[in-house]
């Protein structure tokens, strides 16, 4: 980046946080796809600090919100106490870096979910599982109505049943028959129980999605999918075996056990967990998943980004239509803890 | 080679899959070897694609003979996937051991390693794949 970018990203953040800030240098993150996310190394009152720069990405996964409105929930998830990191400010003015921004702190750590899996001490285990489910029920006490995110629009009636249906029509699109997929859809359709309350909710909440840092949390990650809908969505995404990696022995996200992150949620939230829901969602984690793992298989076999990366992980849509099928056996159906199908 | 020996093409891809893994992506690093072992990944898929594809095949008919007859979708798998949402298939075991089947012959062409020997047996996979 040229000086006079760097002074007129200086001055912009000198108004933002009220002292002398000077930037030093702005450099493209690892990892950042089409380098819409920076590094800003800057010196803020004299102190050195870094900040990463985020910026909407030329081309953005379907479902996912944009810089601005992922900012306004890193917002109230760090006004609620939940563990990001600390929203800087959005920028709107184009003159600035060409275009609108978010700055927030730039966060130590790893994030890749297998490897965050393995190199985890097992000494570390406990303590990150239970500051995991004291985290999430953090993002579970945001409530609706919140003005800062109204563009997630009003809650769904039925979060599980959207969710099936949703689902349903991105198939749709694919213009792929999946019977496998519809079976366990429909499993969740029937076994899902109709929500007890609604909450905002991380909608990707998993290992992979938080930065560990020597075995503690430094910051949870990817607020772009959130939206108002059954808490327990999230238990049942973190539980999923597809996100447990290398350790499937280990329930909660290949971290550590079930029944501890149980604990520990229900501790700071003071509602009980529905095991069977949680359960159940775990079945719609892995249609998910696999769903939007064949969009990016797609991608690939459109020719519209024939890139080898998206034609693996649609691949992965086979494993986990597997394991959904595996959790959905004839003797796992009208087995549903209030004895039988909710609609 | 390929269309009259679809075998000789499996293994020839799968040959290939050996140097990458055995003399390439260990004396690469960083990107270079990230991007050799999805490489070699895609080109075990493909080598198993070849030689399952007749289990692949018969597993996919299997559940397609159970949609309706007749119907209006020209797929049978399609009229299936109506069936099922409107709830006509709710338990079925016949439809599950099938869609199981389906599912081990694909994730044995692209993850082996997750199936268990059951699902092996279960699919005619133990012969087939090693």
């Amino acid at each position: 980046m040229q000086a006079d970018a760097l002074l007129r990203l200086s001055h912009w953040m000198e108004r933002v946080l009220a002292c002398p800030v000077r930037v030093v240098a702005v450099t493209p993150l690892k990892g950042g796809g089409i380098q819409e996310n920076w590094t800003v190394d800057a010196e803020v009152n004299g102190a050195d600090r870094a900040f990463v720069l985020r910026k909407d990405a030329i081309a953005t996964i379907d479902a996912s919100h944009s810089r601005r409105n992922e900012f306004a929930l890193v917002q109230a998830a760090f006004d609620a106490g939940v563990t990001v990191p600390e929203p800087i400010g959005f920028c709107e003015d184009d003159a600035v870096a060409g275009g609108p921004f978010a700055l927030m702190a730039k966060v130590g750590g790893i994030g890749l979910g297998p490897k965050v899996v393995k190199d985890l001490k097992d000494e570390d285990r406990p303590e990150l599982t239970l500051r995991l489910a004291r985290e999430l029920a953090r993002i579970h006490a945001i409530r609706p109505p919140v003005q800062s995110l109204a563009f997630l629009g009003k809650p769904p009636a039925d979060f599980a049943l959207a969710e099936v249906a949703l689902l349903r029509d991105w198939l749709d699109r694919l213009k792929l028959s999946r019977p496998g997929l519809e079976w366990a859809l429909r499993w969740a359709e029937l076994h899902i129980p109709a929500a007890r309350e609604t909450a905002l909710i991380h909608r990707d909440f998993r290992t992979g999605n938080y930065m560990v840092e020597a075995g503690r949390l430094t910051a949870i990650l990817d607020w772009e999918f959130a939206c108002w809908g059954d808490p327990l969505f999230d238990i049942g995404w973190l539980m999923a075996e597809c996100w447990r990696f290398s350790r499937p022995d280990l329930e909660a996200g290949g971290i550590g056990e079930r029944q501890r992150f149980y604990e520990a949620y229900e501790a700071e939230s003071g509602r009980r967990i529905d095991d069977a829901a949680v359960r159940a969602y775990e079945v719609l984690a892995h249609c998910r998943w696999a769903v939007i793992a064949l969009q990016q298989g797609e991608r690939h076999a459109s020719g519209r980004e024939p890139l080898l990366d998206h034609a693996l992980t649609g691949k992965i849509a086979e494993e986990l239509e597997l394991m959904a099928l595996r959790m959905t056996s004839p003797d796992h159906w009208r087995l549903h803890h209030d004895g039988g199908f909710r609609r | 080679m390929s269309a009259d020996r679809p075998d000789a093409l499996a293994t020839l891809l799968a040959s290939v899959e050996a140097v990458l893994r055995d003399k390439v992506i260990p004396t690469a690093a960083g990107e270079a070897r990230f991007a050799g072992l999805m490489a070699a990944s895609a080109i075990g898929m493909a080598a198993r694609e070849i030689s399952l594809g007749r289990t692949l095949d018969k597993a996919k008919a299997d559940v397609a003979e159970l949609a309706p007859q007749p119907s209006p979708f020209p797929d049978p798998l399609i009229a299936l996937t109506h069936l099922i949402r409107e709830g006509l298939m709710d338990g079925q075991d016949e439809l599950h051991r099938r869609l199981l089947r389906l599912a081990v012959t694909r994730t044995a062409v692209t993850r082996p390693k997750m199936l268990t020997s059951g699902e092996m047996a279960m699919a005619g996979l133990s012969e087939v794949l090693p």
